[in-house]
């Protein structure tokens, strides 16, 4: 009886080509996201497993709060320095307790070479914890003195053109004299860290905890961080720990000890700290749901798998639509099955075998095309889509999953329908009534209303991206040049460098910032207007600048005036002056010089700029303990505009003076001579820091690379959706033919009676676009809450115009009559004799 | 009534699994399926009713050659002519030795020779003990039946008193 039924299914896709070949696109373009997702989710779920104690290996997760309900960091793995410490003390039944902090890209040099590499500073227990692959040197002792490193084999040969390096010697940022002390391997993708771009704790070399403190004497009032310090709220160093293998010491009870962590280790706090643990598998997704979901809460996996159920049922649907209306044509067969003895069950099983099919078929043809489309996924993600997930049992039992979903989904409705069929009435009339009339009608709209909400969902994204690039790209300013070598660690003078880099006339400007533009992420401060305690605060982001930096950074002051020589304006950190560090300290308060944005003076109620100049600031974060609030006056308000793409919850500003922390050199040049301009810039650094490779990057180029995670996102949806159109049009074509052959008897008789070919042409189109046009609008209020998500990630955020759900309507329209174009123009063409004559 | 049974209120269930055991069906316009070919749709009515494969063999050859159609049993109904195609339907009615045939005028599409052609065959499975129910228009078809019951626009006018 099955070979009956599988002859009778290919007989029959063989006489309906069109249909069964739309029906399996279909299909398979909804498998093809389901599947492609299903191995990017499942090389993100299974990172780090490569180590021996993957299963036991946990990270401690940190969150800030400003109040109780206002999330400012959403829960990432990097917490802050004392976490470790505290987390040992209270569990020393721990195997072991580590913390890493990557340290970004630095310079490396041999006697003859150099490179920039990234580095990460390890407790000594992290080599405990994870079993990184030595090649040479010794786990147990590579790092127990302090002036040591390792370095991964690839790192080696670019050093040293050899791996055999171990006991040779390698001096860090010009500076610090470090032994290779051993060796390793890179970290196997997919894992949360390694030397890849897309690690996110990426490093060539490791060195020891210890070894920061030398950084941090060596530099003054440095940016440096300080791994002892008694910083909460500064969350920036991994936290792993190891549970006994005896299983002494559970997770569970982990977990609800540090429900109570940050009340018993930081009472004083100036901020709400909650704090959570990880699996080790889990860190690379918890990280990239910080990234892209914010403080929302939203989850990368959730979005992925909506989207995808979204897209799956939207080809199951197109299925069931199309069997329904091919089957409408098998009528005869239908009853005649019937009246040889076929039971609805015979029915509903051939049905269901000629789904599995179809589904059997698009399958092949997907599994088929993503290994082949491995390579390209790969590299289109940035990271590494294991291969080896194809030979899984999981996989194979989520892909039988997919088939029978698909089957049981896409079949059931029509092998129902079908089943019900009266042999008498599809005897008689040869065609057969396929369920009520509007099942069709009802198909296609939700396949329509899943796509329009893709579209419009991407063309927010779109705008928002639009204004991202017109705000970090601006084509018609002079470019700014960015001097990522860390100048406070090189012992760089600045006023040397300064009037050095102004000596040419085609440097415009030079200033400094803390951290290089584009970055995301930073100092968030609470303010206050009143120096009354209770009153409410708001949070700002705080940024060290050096003198120019608005003129350098093309920022147009509103009001006020900005940082200059003449003011000697100043700024005290807990009673240090920066103007004068070294200097002692200040015990009585003092009006610090701070300079806002548009966007924070009218969050602080001053709605014109120029009321916000000389009005007084409070804060308490930087106040000397017992003393009153920190007071700081504002002089200048700015424009909205410091180049940041994400900032957490927050999107206003405020500046201050810090000429000795701003160590990061940002210098506007002519854009009538960048070349010449740039070789000026690389003339005066190589002559006042000889050894070490300028590492310099412009404005824009910071600006692409944060941005292009958000290119990614939008072209990912833009292709969902485009999938989804594709499926949705294959659906309206479906029910095109469908409604095309049962209309044809109707249309020759409007024929008869003097319509013309036009006329029936615009009958028919109307009637195809109602349903299209009710399911676009029916999920614009949808559509506009997810956008609204999206945008909030951002500082720079698009106003939510009309035109992108306008825009989905057209679009959405022009492609249904792309679909029906040709079957409304064929129908039209109907010759009213041969219709009629045929009764 | 149906084999003293009274069916009417049968519901579509039972219905499907009378047909199957008990009936045979001609039709006017032959009524095959256009997918398979002339030893498929003799099949068919085994296939539902589960018989074993070596059976169904032997028994769709013995009514092919019943109704001498051996040499296409590989064709699709297409490429037959309609007298063929109207004694592949015939091979197929009978294939399950059914106690009753129902002909809805079996000769309608047919011209004369292949009419009396497939009327010879209906013939010979009556008188090899087959109950043939069949509706013509053609008085000389009807008159070779054991019993004829004549209708006028839906309503019984003569005939119908039991022989």
């Amino acid at each position: 009886m099955l070979s009956h039924y599988l002859i009778q299914a290919l007989r029959s896709f063989w006489r309906f080509r069109l249909s069964t070949a739309i029906n399996i696109v279909g299909l398979s373009l909804g498998m093809v996201c389901c599947l492609a997702t299903y191995v990017f989710l499942e090389s993100l779920l299974h990172s780090d497993q490569q180590f021996a104690n993957a299963d036991r290996i946990y990270a401690v997760t940190e969150s800030l709060w400003v109040t109780k309900t206002q999330r400012m960091v959403p829960q990432i793995a990097e917490v802050s320095p004392p976490v470790a410490k505290f987390l040992q003390a209270d569990y020393p039944g721990l195997a072991a307790v580590a913390r890493a902090l990557g340290l970004g890209p630095m310079v490396m040099a041999t006697d003859d070479r150099k490179a920039t590499l990234y580095g990460a500073a390890i407790d000594p227990d992290f080599l405990k914890i994870f079993d990184l692959r030595f090649v040479s040197g010794d786990p147990r002792s590579a790092l127990s003195a302090s002036h040591t490193v390792i370095i991964t084999r690839a790192a080696a040969s670019r050093l040293f053109g050899t791996e055999n390096v171990l006991g040779r010697h390698l001096l860090l940022e010009n500076r610090t004299d470090l032994t290779i002390s051993a060796v390793i391997d890179s970290v196997p993708s997919p894992s949360h860290m390694g030397d890849t771009a897309g690690a996110i704790l990426r490093f060539d070399f490791l060195v020891p905890m210890s070894l920061l403190h030398s950084f941090a004497s060596n530099a003054g009032v440095g940016v440096i961080a300080d791994p002892d310090a008694d910083q909460w709220g500064n969350d920036t160093y991994f936290t792993y720990l190891l549970l006994p293998k005896d299983g002494s010491v559970r997770i569970g009870e982990i977990k609800s000890g540090l429900q109570t962590f940050a009340q018993r280790h930081a009472p004083h706090a100036a901020i709400i700290l909650k704090y959570e643990v990880v699996p080790l598998s889990r860190i690379t997704v918890q990280e990239m749901g910080a990234l892209y979901g914010g403080t929302s809460g939203i989850t990368v996996i959730g979005v992925a798998f909506a989207l995808n159920g979204l897209i799956l049922c939207i080809a199951c649907l197109n299925y069931a639509n199309l069997s329904l209306a091919i089957a409408s044509t098998r009528g005869k067969e239908i009853g005649m099955r019937q009246v040889l003895g076929a039971s609805r069950l015979d029915l509903v099983r051939q049905h269901l075998v000629e789904a599995m099919l179809l589904g059997a078929a698009a399958l092949t043809i997907v599994i088929l095309g993503l290994v082949l489309a491995l390579p390209f996924l790969n590299h289109a993600l940035g990271m590494l889509l294991r291969v080896s997930v194809l030979a899984e049992p999981i996989l194979w039992l989520m892909v039988l999953l997919l088939l029978v979903t698909v089957t049981a989904v896409g079949g059931a409705y029509p092998a129902l329908v079908l089943s019900r069929v009266r042999p008498v009435d599809a005897l008689r009339a040869g065609t057969v009534r396929t369920g009520p009339r509007f099942v069709p009608t009802l198909l296609v709209g939700v396949q329509f209303a899943a796509a329009s909400f893709l579209l419009v969902a991407a063309l927010l994204m779109l705008d928002q991206n639009h204004l991202l690039l017109r705000v970090g790209l601006r084509p018609d300013r002079d470019p700014v040049l960015v001097i990522a070598n860390d100048i406070n660690q090189l012992g760089v003078n600045k006023e040397t460098l300064r009037t050095q880099l102004l000596a040419d006339p085609r440097v415009v400007s030079v200033s400094a910032g803390t951290s290089p533009p584009w970055q995301s992420g930073g100092w968030h401060f609470r303010v206050q207007n009143t120096p009354d305690s209770s009153a409410k605060t708001q949070v700002v982001l705080l940024n060290r600048v050096a003198y120019d930096f608005f003129q350098t950074m093309g920022i147009d002051v509103l009001a006020g005036r900005v940082f200059d020589r003449a003011h000697s304006d100043s700024f005290t950190f807990g009673g240090i002056d920066m103007a004068n560090p070294n200097g002692p300290r200040l015990q009585a308060a003092r009006d610090d010089a701070v300079i806002i944005d548009r966007s924070f003076a009218s969050e602080m109620g001053w709605s014109r700029p120029d009321e916000a100049v000389g009005k007084l600031l409070y804060d308490r974060d930087l106040a000397m303990p017992g003393n009153p609030p920190h007071q700081m006056r504002v002089i200048g308000v700015v424009e909205n505009g410091y180049p940041r793409l994400i900032g957490p919850d927050t999107d206003s500003n405020m500046f201050v003076l810090s000429e000795a922390q701003a160590s990061v050199p940002v210098v506007r040049i002519r854009r009538t001579d960048v070349r010449g301009a740039v070789a000026h810039v690389d003339e005066v650094w190589n002559r006042l820091v000889p050894k070490v490779p300028l590492n310099r990057e412009f404005s824009d180029e910071l600006f692409n690379r944060a941005y292009q995670t958000f290119g990614l996102l939008s072209g990912i949806l833009t292709g969902l959706a485009i999938f989804a159109f594709g499926i949705a049009m294959m659906g309206l074509f479906g029910m095109a033919l469908h409604v095309a052959s049962r209309r044809r008897r109707e249309l020759g008789i409007r024929k008869t009676l003097g319509a013309s070919a036009v006329g029936l042409v615009i009958l028919l189109l109307k009637d195809f676009s109602k349903p299209v046009i009710v399911a676009n609008i029916l999920v614009w209020p949808l559509a506009l809450m997810a956008g609204r998500v999206y945008l909030s990630v951002f500082v720079q955020r698009a106003s939510l115009t009309a035109w992108p759900f306008v825009l989905s309507l057209l679009i959405t329209l022009a492609v249904a009559w792309v679909a029906v174009g040709g079957q409304a123009v064929r129908a039209a063409a109907v010759r009213p004799s041969r219709v009629l004559h045929q009764e | 009534m149906f084999c003293g049974e009274d069916i009417a209120s049968y519901p579509e269930s039972r219905l499907a699994q009378l047909r199957k055991q008990n009936l045979g069906f001609i039709f006017q316009s032959f009524n095959l399926l256009d997918d398979l070919t002339v030893y498929e749709n003799v099949e068919l009515p085994l296939l539902y009713q589960n018989v074993p494969r070596s059976q169904r063999r032997a028994r769709v050859r013995e009514v092919l050659e019943l109704v001498d159609l051996q040499a296409r049993s590989g064709h699709k109904p297409a490429q037959l002519s309609g007298g063929q195609q109207q004694r592949v339907a015939v091979a197929r009615a009978v294939v399950t030795d059914p106690k009753l045939i129902l002909a809805d005028e079996p000769t309608g599409n047919l011209d004369t020779a292949n009419g009396e052609e497939v009327m010879g065959m209906i013939d010979t499975l009556n008188q090899q003990g087959a109950t043939i129910l069949m509706v013509t228009h053609s008085e000389e078809y009807g008159g070779r039946a054991h019993r004829i019951v004549n209708m006028r626009d839906g309503k019984v006018v003569g005939g119908a008193e039991d022989a």
